[in-house]
Order: C-alpha cells, then sequence, then structure tokens
C-alpha cells in the first residue's frame, strides 16, 4: 500500500475544481438534451439526465432539420467525417512526400520551392477568404468535397512536421540503405514510411481535429445543405433558436453540440499519446 | 594493389581543404588501420572509399576497377558504421538480408548466409529480435554481420567500438582480429583510440590534418616514429618531447653530446615513458615528483626534470614531493627535426 | 540538410509537385488576387473595377471605425494571451508536482483542444444566454448589470474569458511537456541548492522553459488574430456598435457581407504584413538561440 499523502490535498482539491470549470458546460449540454423542450424552457438548462435521450438524439440523426430541413444531422456527421478524414489524409500523404523531396533529395529548385510552402504560414485562410471564394468558383469547385477539402492541405504545418522528423533520422540510416543497394524509392518504401508510422499516426489525428473543426471554410464553400458539416448545421440551429419565433428547441442545439464535439474529444481522450506527440513536435 | 588510392583531393568549401593529395594502397586481405585525431579527415577518407563522399581528384580503385564514379552499392563493399545504423524497425534477420534481397539474390540463398553468418557471431537466438531488444555488444555484432553477410571485396569500419563500454571493447577488438583471420577480407578500418590500431593492423596509417603522417607494420610506428606528431600520438602515456637548443652542429642534452648531421638551431628529442628506467644506463637523470597515479601492474609517474615535465612507467612508488634517480638507455632516445 | 542526398533528375519534383500544384492554385493566386483587388474599386453596381491606386489603404486609416478595430483587437490578443498562458502554466506546474493520477489530470485539462472555436462559441452563448443562461443569471445576481448585447465592455469581457477558457488547454500540453522535458538532475540541484520552491520555479524552471513559452505566445497571438473568429461568429458577430470586431472578422464582414472587395483585400494586404513582421520577428529571436 502506498502512504496517502495528505499534504498534496490541498493540490488535488484545487486540480479537481479548476477541471470542473472545463467540465460543466459540456456537461450541463449533455443532460440539457435529454430533457424536453418544454421543460428545458420552464426550468432553465439542467444537470440531470432526463428521460429524452434517444428521442432527443433519433430526432436529430434521422429528421431533416435546419431553415431549410432538407438535411439530417446523420448526413452531416458524414460530412464531417468526410472532411476530416480527406483533409487528414491527404495532409499525411502531400506533406511527408514534399518534405522526403526537400530533405533526401539535391536539385536545384530546393529552397525556392521549400520557401514557396513555406509562405502558407503567412496568411490563414481567414484572412483570403474573398479572393479564396473567387478563385473556387472560377473552377468550379464550390459545393464539391474536393473545393471543401482541398484548398485547406495547402498549408505548410505538415511539411514541416515531416522534415523535422526526416532531419532527426540518423544520416547513417541513408549511407547504410545506399550501401545495401536501397534506390531513392525503396529507400522511402522499406526504411522512411516505416520508420514516421508514428509521426503519421501522429500527424493524422492532430489534422484529423483540425478538418473537423473547420468552420469559416466551410460556410463559404458550401451552399447547398446536403454539403454541411455538423459545425454549420448546428450554426443554423441556433440562429433559429435563439432569434427565430418558434418554440426553441434547446434540446436538439445542445445534442447537436454534443455530436459535433464528442467526437474529436473522444480521438484526443482516446489517442492522448500520440496526440500529445504530434502536436508538440509539429512545432519543434 | 588490391585496394589503391591515388592523388586524392577534397573539400567542403574554398577555404578548408580536407584531404590533401593523398595516396593510399592495400594488399587483398590486408587490415589496414587509419588513426588519428579527430577532424584530421580519416573519416571522410574512409566515406570516400564507400563512395558516401565524392572526391575533388584523384583516383580510388578496387580490385583493378576505377569506382569514382560507382555508387556506394555498385562498389561491392559493406561498411559497419559508429553507431551501428541498423534499420530500427527490421528484425535482425531482415536488417541482415536486405542488402542481398535489393542485389536480387536467391530466398534460399539468403536464409543459407544469413544463418551462416549468425552462427558464426552466435546471434542465431536474436534473429527475430529487433534491434531495440538488443544489448550494444548484440548490436555491434549485428552490425558486423550485415557487412560479413554480403561477402565484400572490402570492409569499411568506422569507428565500430566506440559505443561500447572499456570490457565489451577488449572483447570485440580480439573478436574483429579473429574473424578477419578466417575470413581474409581487405579492411580498412578507422579509430582514433591507438590501442586498437596496435592490435588489429596489419599496417597502420596515421593521419594529420588531412595527410597521412607515417604507413607501417604497428612495430615500425612504434620504434621508429617518423614525426613528433606521430611519436606523441602513439603509446600512452605520450612520448616525453623535449626542444633542444644546438651549437656547432652537437646537441647538448641531458649531459651527453649527440652527433647530429642538421644545421637546425632546435631539435626535439623524444624519450618513451616507459624507456625510463630504474637500474644504471647512458643517461642518469633526477626527477622531483609531483604525482603518482596507481595502475596495479606499474604507476605512472609524473615529475620535474631539469625544468621540464615528464612522464615515467615505473614499478615503484614514490611518493609527492620525493626526489629520485632514473636511468636512460642512449639507443631509446628518438631525435626529429 | 543531409550529408548524403540523393541525385535525381526529375524524381525530387515529383514528389514535391502535389504540394507546390495545391500551393500555388488555393494559396498564392488568391493571396495575388487580394494584393490587385487592394488598388481597385468597385462601381456601385458591382460590374466593373477601377484601378484607384492607393485610396483603399487611404480611406481604411482614415477610418475611425478601423481604428476602434485594431485597438480592441490588440486587447483581446494581449488578455487572452495572458490569461490563458499564465492559467495553463499554472496548472501544468500543478499537475507536475503531484505524483498521483497525473495522467488523469493531464486528460481532464487537455480535452479543450478538441473543441471547435465555433462550439465554444455557441456553448457560451447557452451560458450567457439572457433568458436561460445560468452565468447570464449569476452575473447579474452579484450586482454587475451584466449585458453583452448592448454594453460593450460586457461583451468584450465575455470574449475574453471564452477565448481564454478555450485557449488554456493548449498552452496546458506545451507547459506539460515541456515542464516534462526539464532534466531531472537539473531539477534535483536546483533543489540542493534554493529551498524556496517559488524561487526555485522563477529562477531555474522557467528560464528553462522560454523556448515553449516563446513559441506559445506566437501561437497564441495567432490564435486571438485568426482562430477566434469562429467564437465571434458563433456569439457576439461584432455587436454591440462593431466593438467586438477583431481584425480578421472585419475583414469578413466588409468583404463578404459589405461587397468591399477593394477595402477588405487591402485590410488582407494589411494584415498580411503583420503576419509576416510577426514571422520574421520569431526567425530573428530562434536565430539568437535565446534557448538557454
Amino acid at each position: 500500500m502506498k502512504k496517502i499523502r495528505y499534504d498534496k490535498l490541498p493540490v488535488h482539491i484545487f486540480l479537481i475544481v479548476s477541471a470542473l470549470v472545463f467540465l460543466l458546460p459540456v456537461w450541463m449540454l449533455i443532460a440539457t438534451s435529454t430533457h424536453s423542450p418544454e421543460e428545458i424552457i420552464q426550468h432553465g438548462f439542467q444537470l440531470g439526465i432526463g428521460e429524452h435521450f434517444l428521442s432527443t438524439y433519433k430526432s436529430i440523426l434521422f429528421e431533416k432539420e435546419g431553415y431549410t430541413k432538407s438535411v439530417t444531422a446523420g448526413r452531416m456527421l458524414i460530412n464531417s467525417l468526410i472532411l476530416g478524414f480527406g483533409f487528414a489524409i491527404g495532409k499525411v500523404i502531400i506533406s511527408s512526400l514534399a518534405a522526403y523531396a526537400i530533405v533526401y533529395f539535391r536539385f536545384r529548385l530546393a529552397n525556392f520551392l521549400f520557401w514557396i510552402i513555406f509562405l502558407t504560414l503567412l496568411l490563414p485562410v481567414e484572412v483570403r477568404i474573398v479572393p479564396s471564394f473567387e478563385v473556387l468558383s472560377t473552377l468550379g469547385l464550390l459545393n464539391s468535397y474536393t473545393g471543401l477539402i482541398v484548398p485547406l492541405i495547402a498549408s505548410a504545418t505538415g511539411t514541416f512536421f515531416f522534415r523535422q522528423f526526416y532531419k532527426s533520422v540518423p544520416d547513417e540510416l541513408l549511407e547504410a540503405a545506399k550501401i545495401d543497394g536501397a534506390g531513392s524509392w525503396q529507400f522511402f518504401i522499406d526504411i522512411l514510411l516505416p520508420l514516421s508510422k508514428t509521426m503519421m499516426v501522429a500527424l493524422f489525428i492532430v489534422m484529423f481535429i483540425v478538418g473537423w473543426n473547420q468552420y469559416l471554410w466551410p460556410v463559404m464553400m458550401t451552399t447547398k445543405p446536403e454539403y454541411s458539416t455538423l459545425l454549420l448545421g448546428i450554426k443554423e440551429i441556433y440562429q433559429s433558436n435563439f432569434e427565430g419565433s418558434y418554440l426553441p428547441e434547446y434540446n436538439k442545439a445542445a445534442a447537436m453540440t454534443i455530436l459535433a464535439l464528442i467526437v474529436p474529444v473522444g480521438i484526443v481522450v482516446i489517442f492522448q499519446k500520440w496526440f500529445v506527440k504530434g502536436l508538440v513536435d509539429t512545432e519543434k | 594493389m588490391y585496394l589503391n588510392i591515388k592523388d586524392v583531393d577534397k573539400s567542403y568549401s574554398k577555404e578548408k581543404k580536407i584531404i590533401h593529395g593523398l595516396s593510399l594502397e592495400a594488399e587483398k586481405g590486408e587490415f589496414l588501420v587509419i588513426v588519428g585525431p579527430s577532424g584530421c579527415g580519416k573519416s571522410t577518407l574512409l566515406r570516400m572509399i564507400a563512395g558516401l563522399e565524392e572526391i575533388d581528384r584523384g583516383i580510388i580503385e578496387i580490385d583493378g576497377q576505377v569506382v569514382n564514379s560507382l555508387s556506394p552499392a555498385q562498389r561491392d563493399i559493406a561498411m559497419v558504421f559508429q553507431n551501428y545504423a541498423l534499420y530500427p524497425h527490421m528484425s535482425v534477420y531482415k536488417n541482415l538480408s536486405y542488402g542481398l534481397k535489393n542485389r536480387g539474390f536467391d530466398k534460399g540463398l539468403i536464409e543459407q548466409r544469413v544463418h551462416e553468418v549468425a552462427k558464426l557471431l552466435q546471434i542465431e537466438e536474436f534473429l527475430f529480435r529487433k534491434p531495440s531488444a538488443l544489448s550494444g555488444g548484440q548490436r555491434q555484432r549485428v552490425a558486423m554481420g550485415r557487412a560479413i553477410v554480403r561477402e565484400p571485396k572490402v570492409f569499411l569500419y568506422d569507428e565500430p567500438l566506440s559505443n561500447l563500454d572499456a570490457k565489451l571493447r577488449h572483447q570485440m577488438r580480439i573478436e574483429i582480429r579473429k574473424l578477419h583471420e578466417r575470413l581474409g577480407i581487405t579492411s580498412v578500418y578507422v579509430t582514433h583510440d591507438q590501442v586498437e590500431a596496435m592490435t588489429l593492423a596489419d599496417r597502420i596509417v596515421v593521419m594529420n590534418e588531412g595527410k597521412i603522417e607515417q604507413i607501417g607494420t604497428p612495430d615500425e610506428i612504434y620504434n621508429t616514429p617518423a614525426s613528433v606528431f606521430v611519436a606523441k600520438f602513439m603509446g600512452t602515456p605520450p612520448m616525453n618531447i623535449f626542444q633542444v637548443k644546438i651549437s656547432n652542429g652537437k646537441m647538448d642534452f641531458l649531459g651527453i653530446e649527440v652527433e647530429t648531421g642538421s644545421s637546425d638551431d632546435t631539435l626535439f628529442v623524444g624519450i618513451r615513458p616507459e624507456a625510463i628506467q630504474d637500474e644504471e644506463s647512458d643517461i642518469s637523470i633526477e626527477v622531483a615528483v609531483t604525482m603518482v597515479e596507481r595502475l596495479g601492474s606499474e604507476n605512472i609517474i609524473y615529475g620535474e626534470c631539469m625544468g621540464e615535465q615528464v612522464i615515467i612507467k615505473s614499478k615503484k612508488t614514490p611518493s609527492k614531493n620525493d626526489t629520485m634517480q632514473f636511468y636512460i638507455p642512449k639507443e631509446s632516445i628518438f631525435i626529429f627535426s | 540538410m543531409k550529408k548524403v542526398q540523393f541525385n535525381h533528375r526529375f524524381l525530387p519534383y515529383l514528389f514535391i509537385a502535389p504540394q507546390i500544384i495545391i500551393v500555388v492554385i488555393f494559396f498564392l493566386w488568391p493571396s495575388a488576387m487580394a494584393v490587385y483587388y487592394s488598388f481597385q474599386m468597385q462601381d456601385a453596381f458591382g460590374v466593373s473595377m477601377q484601378f484607384v491606386g492607393i485610396d483603399n489603404y487611404r480611406d481604411i486609416f482614415a477610418n475611425m471605425e478601423y481604428f476602434h478595430t485594431c485597438v480592441f483587437t490588440l486587447l483581446f490578443s494581449v488578455a487572452v494571451t495572458l490569461f490563458s498562458l499564465s492559467i495553463g502554466l499554472f496548472l501544468a506546474y500543478k499537475v507536475n508536482t503531484i505524483l498521483r493520477a497525473k495522467s488523469v489530470y493531464r486528460t481532464l485539462f487537455m480535452w479543450p483542444y478538441a473543441l471547435a472555436p465555433a462550439i465554444v462559441g455557441l456553448i457560451a452563448s447557452f451560458l450567457f444566454n439572457e433568458s436561460h443562461g445560468d452565468l447570464y443569471a449569476f452575473l447579474n445576481q452579484l450586482g454587475w448589470q451584466f449585458d453583452p448585447k448592448s454594453d460593450p465592455f460586457d461583451a468584450q469581457a465575455m470574449l475574453i474569458f471564452v477565448a481564454s477558457w478555450k485557449q488554456i488547454s493548449v498552452n496546458f500540453i506545451f507547459f506539460l511537456s515541456g515542464l516534462q522535458g526539464i532534466p531531472r538532475g537539473v531539477i534535483e540541484a536546483s533543489k540542493i541548492d534554493c529551498q524556496s520552491a517559488i524561487r526555485r520555479f522563477w529562477t531555474i524552471t522557467f528560464p528553462l522553459l522560454s523556448p515553449t513559452t516563446f513559441f506559445l505566445l506566437i501561437t497564441n497571438i495567432t490564435y486571438a488574430f485568426f482562430e477566434t473568429f469562429g467564437l465571434i461568429d458563433t456569439t457576439t458577430r461584432g455587436t454591440p456598435m462593431g466593438e467586438t470586431k477583431t481584425l480578421a472578422y472585419k475583414i469578413y464582414q466588409d468583404g463578404f457581407l459589405g461587397a468591399d472587395i477593394g477595402g477588405s483585400s487591402a485590410q488582407s494586404v494589411i494584415l498580411m504584413l503583420f503576419v509576416l513582421a510577426l514571422t520574421v520577428f520569431q526567425f530573428k529571436y530562434l536565430e539568437k538561440k535565446v534557448h538557454y
């Protein structure tokens, strides 16, 4: 038996109270989503679990909601998954290849191209949203998954992440592989790829969350409800709740919010170790 | 010659040459050790033989074929790296077979060779472990195995023992020499450790600042060093070196006169710590002891003699501040101009 | 770079091509358009464009509203950075001092990272809702006539609070990993040399964390400038009286809702220059190796 150290008790109490500051608001949403709209209007937001858990979630997942009443939260969930997965997969593949070229090849334009990629850090999507919208509409990519996902991959973060990792791989490994007769493809496939498996998973997780949490880009680039992600869907529901003239369906709004945050939060908690690695190593 | 390096130059920038006009030869089956202080260019030389560094000028020949423009894989060499450079995600078996696989060897042959080498190096039981599950000595063996399994024309070793502890280093040193005698593959071995050089080499190449100071058998290097640098570098503790003034073509050192043909103003005189003895001999010196290091079998005595620092290897155990009498035989005095 | 590299005529271009193509089409092209538009003015019907030189820039700097937005953005960034950085560090330090349940606490403080700023905004709109919001009611019970819909100060305070709440987790994660990266020997040596834990923290631990702190400083500023977009868009949307707009939000409002392409583009270019300056500063700092 370990001896319990009472001198640390105040620290524990402090930490637990602090943790509640973060947990309570989300718990309130979970609890509220299990009550009926009438109950909420009468008694305010709830902290205890009610009896309408199943009915609320069933109705948002399978009944068409929002202003247009033309899309279910189930559809939005699928769109969010497509955006998250598409973005993360694209990012991992494209940036690992680009970083491989930059670190492991001697070629004339290497420096110039590296700086071009670096430039993308200068102008976040929020700032160039108007011309980006025009480019997408010129290319006919509005309301398409390509238009939703591909432009977001432009940023340099992933490339930097792999560049940093490749630089940390001992030089002797490439030398040994060269002596063992491996060419550039073979070295990438046989040595580098298996070595970066952990890093790839880590970056994938971080990027999935970044993709899932995109807000402004989908707002601009999708006007048709069938491309709407969860974050957009919720925004509409809130607008009709807080500004509309109908009976506010706070339970549904809360349930949608839970739906939109449960996936990324779950991933962060479950894949904690990888996630922290991916996050912390990107920034070295 | 089997391995032939002719008049080779290498520089990374205009100002600094790493290797200047270096030439070196090795016979088939010879074990060549290149030794020198860090930054002397010895690793660069090895990497140039491997084809990992390009050369600016000169020719490198292996088995009668100029290999200047060949890639490392085409040169038919194998290399053991300082940090082993094992592929961390592959099992020992895969590490050993990767080079053979890339060369299109038949699966059965690969298996046979890997097992032979594993047996030779006593790593059979680890064949399906990853490098991270091995001890330092075992990793070292795998690195050796990866080179041996290829049966290359030349073995290149880049300070392969420097990551091991003293005891294991000693043990592996003996094994490397034994393996060499058994396999007889031409080897070039780079180290900064002069004990490794003395014990492993057929011939030693002493390098300094991108040039060769001396090439010779271990005995030649030890008994007839060609320069002050070689004399000081080979042997522990290092040789005592004294700067001596010349007058009328003769020098006056420790009371005896030595004829020198040189007309230089100053000469360097070297005496090995182990050449200074207790038994009466030609020259007698008085040493004021400043410190004694006890090694068990013998002691290293640090002292002062006529204003100069001297190091002496001796069985005697004086105390600090004692004054002692020692003797030097004439024939064990080295003179360098 | 690597001592030894591959030499190949076109393979490296093949590997880097996908990223370069995406960057050129979806980054360089729109960015160049932003610069171009910043010197153009659209006519009243939105049909034709006309070159107007630096008029757009002059208009921006002559406008008091832009000045207000700048002041709020700076104030907001400084406050959010200060709060989230210090609270994140304090929590990480406390978690690092205890032995039991460390990983449980780590989970408890890091999960909010996964929340999108827009989601955090929506949660806030629940809590600060004037008819049912618990925090709204609580603040008013305290005697603060809290009304973010009409009082700019209240709205700004709410935004700062919510934005910091969300950002604490990131700072916590980086600080905790920074703290765990400090060699045990250094910590033990400092315990022998210095009795006071607070002094130890400021003289040993905090200086050793300086690379992390510097990195987080930049991250937090970027967050406050750009990522809080979703948060603002789901809470105040710049109201009341345009006093809760950040520069990025104003670019969006003017360009998209106000259809002032020229003015909005000029604002983009100004912000671009600001980020450039921040990046140069970051590199200078890293070059000097202010590590330790």
